[in-house]
């Protein structure tokens, strides 16, 4: 299923395995470079740099393709015929298999581009396929369609990104099926979905480092990622009650409905973020403790989106000066590695400390709003530009 | 770390005896590192919270009085200089680790609140009198200070972005391509006057060997700066002739940039250099294109972008061979 070398693939776990010893200096580059001699990988795989670059040029070749395409066979009215997209689709996926058989890219840049392209050239497809037959069709064909679109993207390319659309409109379909196949599927639909994400969960964390899934490790972390974030909204408050059946089509209303069950979902709501981060303190899990720390976020947001205790600007100080004192405590506990936790950083060479990313993003959100006019010409990276801008 | 694999890898001759044990060793001893967790907690925390301290001042700031104000934000900014002081490594030109994280963000968490305190002095007592010069300046040199003397990038970047405040222009990317306007010949001067300052400042802190690695941040917005105002200026001055000029000045750059990026093995400077002269390129070839004044032109130019771009592609490749063999 998967097109490229199996040979090389193992090879790149290998080397990677090797690199990390290197890193806490068990092995020496010498024997590093032994390695590497021993276990050839042929694949073109650029730094991130050029592949953005590859990435953009990319876009930019089809897009004018088709667009020359589109200028010379204007007179032929087929432009936007599901032909004419099913057409340039297979035409990009077949470039898109020449480039990774023939010239061996794998995540380059060139081979995303056209993975993106073709996906969604075919997509559009099958969308006009459909609307020509019936105007209203249910979305759950679409979304199912896409569901098997990026796993097939996934599964040949082992893409991080298509595992994750072709998760996401997995539980789409299940959405949409299960709300029109029965009349109280939208009260019951909570506890379906959490049951699929929990389920989704376990089996992709049953399936890493196995021999058949050992190539789909990062698309195996993905999924974990994203079923367990659909877990915490499954239960989320604000979001069942956004779509409980009694506030079926009232958008913005000022008093909506409580749900059934309410007290369960805001137990929910509260704890399960903590769950997930003593639960990753607890099995020293990276991927469900970020997630539980992402998701206290989203349930202070929840919160105080119901129960207004303090003015805001008194509660980002207060959060803020916890947060600081909570990082300190932990710093000055973690001095010493305790209970096999270091506040050290283990991998020192990280690409993201390469390009400096912490300092760009500082002077990015600190930098505030330019004053043009001369009577507000002061300050500059004060107050509130973090804030008002909304990049966190 | 998977000590079957090391086992066959010791078995095949790849690796010493004294290694394999060392692979053993470090695997049952493996630490859970809660760096980057904390770094991201205290990143928000420092930001909430000068946020918060901002939002209650503007709010209040005509019932508390301005002398309690003034009083808990130079509290607040003191104390963390006292705290980053006391905890400071000695100065020296090259790069000086910071002691921890939780340094760095508290130096953040006093610079952002020393902003706030003069734009708060300016604002209220008009300290600066109507010199609106001055009250951008002092804290602009007062940043790039705390950035040399404390060694924090994030700081000096804040500088950076201050001193553009002081020239009247913004700097970060974002703002450059969503707020500013080009269309005025001060504001493409100041910029590129700006943009060739930093790439000096740049060049000089490894000509001196002080703080080397300042580099790359003077670097990044210098090379943005120059080549975004230098092709403002170029569509600015479009039918006079004076847009050549720009042409010419902006691929004497790109060539410098070449040179310094391959020295310094560096592909994001490459990348944008790449895409910079692309662009310059694009425009120059488009603007003979379609002054053909003819059905063909538009068909021309996809044409163009079409070899150009697969052209780019096989430069892009081979400049990352090369600079990964220099």
């Amino acid at each position: 299923m998967i097109i490229y070398n199996n040979v090389w693939l193992a090879n790149l776990l290998v080397r990677e395995e090797a690199q990390r010893a290197r890193k806490v200096e068990a092995i020496s580059i010498d024997e590093q470079k032994k390695i590497d001699d021993m276990y050839p990988v042929g694949f073109y795989t650029p730094n991130i740099f050029i592949r953005i670059g590859l990435f953009i040029l990319t876009c930019i070749i089809v897009s004018f393709s088709i667009g020359l395409f589109m200028l010379m066979v204007s007179d032929f009215k087929i432009n936007d015929t599901w032909g004419f997209f099913l057409f340039f689709g297979i035409i990009t996926y077949l470039a898109l298999e020449a480039m990774v058989r023939t010239s061996n890219h794998f995540k380059s840049g060139v081979d995303d581009a056209l993975m993106w392209i073709s996906g969604g050239l075919l997509l559009t497809t099958f969308i006009l396929l459909q609307a020509d037959a019936n105007p209203d069709f249910p979305y759950s064909r679409i979304s199912f369609f896409v569901f098997l679109l990026a796993l097939f993207y996934a599964l040949r390319f082992t893409d991080m990104l298509m595992t994750a659309i072709s998760l996401l409109a997995l539980i789409a379909t299940i959405f949409f099926v299960w709300k029109d196949l029965f009349s109280w599927g939208m009260s019951t639909m909570p506890f379906l979905i959490m049951l699929a994400s929990s389920g989704l969960y376990f089996l992709s964390k049953r399936s890493v480092g196995k021999q058949l899934t050992i190539y789909y490790t990062n698309c195996l972390y993905v999924v974990q990622i994203i079923s367990l974030l659909v877990l915490y909204l499954a239960g989320n408050y604000y979001i069942v009650q956004s779509l409980s059946p009694a506030n079926a089509g009232v958008y913005n209303s000022t008093e909506p409905q409580p749900v059934p069950f309410g007290f369960f979902f805001w137990l929910w709501t509260i704890l399960v973020p903590f769950i997930y981060v003593t639960l990753g303190i607890k099995n020293k899990d990276t991927i469900i403790l970020r997630t539980g720390l992402l998701l206290i976020a989203a349930a202070a947001f929840t919160f105080r989106n119901y129960y207004h205790v303090m003015p805001i600007e008194g509660g980002l100080s207060i959060v803020g000066i916890v947060l600081l004192s909570v990082c300190y405590g932990v710093i000055k506990y973690l001095k010493t590695p305790k209970y096999g936790f270091t506040y050290e950083d283990l991998e020192q060479d990280h690409f993201m400390d390469k390009i400096k990313v912490e300092s760009l993003i500082v002077s990015e959100t600190f930098s505030g709003t330019q004053p043009q006019s001369d009577s507000t010409r002061f300050g500059g990276g004060d107050f509130g530009g973090g804030g008002a801008s909304g990049n966190f | 770390m998977n000590i079957d694999l090391f086992k066959k890898l010791f078995d095949e001759g790849c690796i010493s005896e004294t290694s394999f044990e060392k692979v053993k060793g470090t695997s049952r001893a493996t630490l859970f590192s809660l760096h980057w967790e904390i770094k991201t907690l205290l990143y928000l925390g420092v930001m909430l919270l000068s946020s918060g301290l901002g939002i209650l001042i503007y709010k209040n700031i005509d019932t508390i009085g301005h002398q309690v104000i003034l009083l808990i934000i130079a509290a607040i900014s003191a104390g963390c200089f006292f705290y980053c002081f006391k905890n400071k490594k000695p100065f020296s030109k090259d790069q000086v680790k910071s002691p921890n994280s939780f340094f760095d963000y508290i130096l953040l968490l006093g610079c952002l609140s020393f902003l706030s305190f003069v734009g708060y002095l300016q604002f209220q007592y008009t300290v600066f009198g109507t010199n609106y010069g001055m009250a951008t300046f002092i804290p602009m040199v007062g940043l790039f200070y705390i950035a040399y003397e404390f060694d924090h990038l994030g700081i000096l970047a804040m500088g950076i972005t201050n001193m553009a405040i002081w020239m009247g222009v913004s700097v970060t990317p974002k703002q450059l391509l969503l707020n500013s306007d080009f269309n005025s010949q001060t504001v493409i001067f100041t910029y590129l006057f700006l943009g060739l300052l930093l790439l000096a400042a740049g060049y000089l802190t490894t000509y001196f060997s002080f703080k080397k690695h300042f580099r790359f941040t003077y670097q990044h917005f210098g090379v943005h700066l120059s080549f975004i105002s230098l092709l403002a200026g170029y569509f600015f001055y479009h039918d006079s002739g004076l847009s050549l000029l720009f042409m010419v000045v902006l691929f004497a750059l790109a060539i410098y940039i070449y040179k310094d990026a391959m020295k310094h093995h560096s592909f994001y400077f490459l990348l944008l250099l790449v895409i910079y002269t692309y662009i310059a390129i694009s425009s120059l070839v488009l603007r003979v294109i379609f002054s053909i004044k003819d059905d063909t032109s538009f068909t021309l130019s996809f044409m163009y972008f079409i070899a150009s771009a697969i052209g780019i592609i096989f430069l892009l490749i081979n400049l990352n061979k090369k600079i990964k063999a220099a």
